[in-house]
């Protein structure tokens, strides 16, 4: 065990960057740095010890790192809803659709394989929904016509399926909406702003 | 009150609390991709709930505390083996029910009657039949096993002895024949020999029922449920019904003979004829 729990809060301490713009946060402390690092309420971490052992960090509270250098993986624990739209000229049938999709972080120690020692922001993931959300769409184009719940349930586990083969392997989607641009009200379009 | 005791029960929590939760995350996330939310929320309560099964040092006295964690650890190690073998045999909200009632066995001071823990889990489990009781032993085996590896037999509560008695006799029971050797109780219980010796020792002179002379090891109920099933495996239910209609007196007097033979037969045997 390169780190261990410290009884008492320090004055000089390494914490995580997890912003409204970051899922993932990565750091080496290194020498220089200081002897503690903190994980949040919020937050998992995973400790990479100097001899490769992984340890992961459960419990909020301030660690005494013991041999350094170590890297340290922070991440939420809370799920992320996530907003992607993609336009009907991307799709082969010229429908488009948005969806409202909410991430949990469901494999702590998969995501930390997946991603590696880096950092992983928001935009990355939406990057990453948006391809594979596509996909699944073009795959599930003859089941359209079935009723929207059991259509949203199909699109989740495909979803899903896609999921596990990319970087965010190690997170579960959750679809908690979808529409499509056929089901826009004329309303909302003539007060859509115009591109 | 031990350090060494304190330092190897608080890493065994956080080890099996950090493997459950890590079960109880499978479990949500085939729940959450099949759109389950219901069973999604229910994993996500348990998961708050193993994320408290660690007793605060300030809400006891020092030897308190070190009971609250062989009862926290203790429950944890039921809780990781009923995960382990049940998760995809039941059905979440049954796991989730036994869970929770095992949970607030160590809620507050609940968790200083240790005793008392064993003997609810042993309830509470056995309502799951065979299976129940296999994550009974296996549960008990680790938590006890964790303890004497790392900080010897000596460290063991009085409840602790006797709860390694039960799974020593059940391993004396579970065998085919009349008793087991100390190199297969090492080996199933996995204790070094030499500590297995002096755990033998010293249990055979607490508990007089437990048997052991050169390496062997029996308990008298066992060599009473040997005899009895070696002598019913020879004998046909049917044609002793048959017999006792037909004739009665008759296979009375013979059951009589018999059994004055079979004493006199062990007899010679022991004696060496």
């Amino acid at each position: 065990m390169c780190i261990e729990l410290e009884k008492e809060p320090k004055k000089k301490y390494v914490t995580s960057n997890l912003d409204t713009e970051t899922l993932v946060y990565y750091k080496k402390i290194d020498r220089d740095d200081p002897n503690h690092f903190v994980v949040q309420g919020d937050e998992i971490a995973y400790v990479i010890c100097p001899d490769g052992q992984e340890i992961p960090v459960t419990d909020p509270g301030t660690y005494k790192i013991i041999v350094k250098p170590i890297d340290v993986i922070w991440l939420k624990k809370t799920p992320i809803d996530i907003k992607i739209g993609i336009p009907k000229e991307a799709t082969e049938i010229g429908i488009g659709f948005h969806a409202v999709i909410r991430l949990h972080p469901t494999s702590p120690s998969l995501i930390i394989q997946s991603i590696k020692r880096k950092n992983l922001s928001i935009n990355e993931v939406k990057d990453i929904l948006r391809n594979i959300a596509r996909e699944t769409f073009q795959t599930l184009i003859n089941n359209m016509h079935e009723n929207i719940e059991k259509y949203r349930k199909l699109f989740n586990v495909k979803l899903n399926e896609l999921l596990a083969t990319t970087n965010l392997a190690g997170f579960t989607a959750v679809i908690s909406y979808i529409g499509f641009s056929y089901m826009c009200k004329p309303t909302e379009l003539l007060e859509a702003e115009p591109p | 009150m031990s350090m060494c005791l304190r330092k190897t029960l608080e890493a065994f929590i956080r080890h099996k609390r950090s493997t459950i939760n890590e079960w109880i995350m499978e479990l949500k996330r085939q729940a959450l991709i099949n759109l389950d939310t219901t069973t999604a929320n229910m994993l996500i309560e348990l998961e708050n709930h193993i994320g408290t099964l660690m007793p605060l040092k300030t809400q006891y006295s020092p030897n308190e505390y070190i009971t609250a964690l062989r009862s926290h650890a203790l429950i944890l190690s039921y809780l990781n083996e009923l995960l382990e073998m049940v998760k995809n045999m039941l059905p979440p909200d049954m796991i989730r029910d036994i869970m929770l009632k095992m949970i607030s066995l160590v809620k507050g001071g609940l968790s200083l009657d240790f005793g008392g823990i064993a003997i609810q889990c042993k309830n509470l489990l056995q309502s799951l039949h065979e299976i129940g009781n296999q994550i009974f032993a296996e549960g008990t085996r680790k938590y006890l096993v964790t303890i004497i590896e790392s900080c010897g037999f000596g460290e063991l509560s009085k409840e602790g002895e006797f709860l390694l008695r039960e799974s020593i006799a059940s391993l004396i029971q579970s065998m085919e024949k009349p008793y087991i050797t100390m190199e297969e109780i090492s080996m199933k219980m996995g204790i070094k020999e030499n500590q297995t010796k002096k755990i033998i020792k010293k249990l055979s002179s607490i508990y007089p029922e437990i048997l052991s002379k050169n390496d062997i090891i029996s308990t008298r109920q066992k060599i009473e449920t040997w005899i009895e099933n070696t002598i019913k495996e020879k004998v046909s239910e049917e044609e002793v019904h048959k017999l006792k209609d037909l004739f009665p007196e008759q296979l009375e007097s013979a059951y009589i003979t018999n059994a004055k033979k079979l004493t006199k037969m062990f007899n010679n045997l022991l004696e060496g004829e």
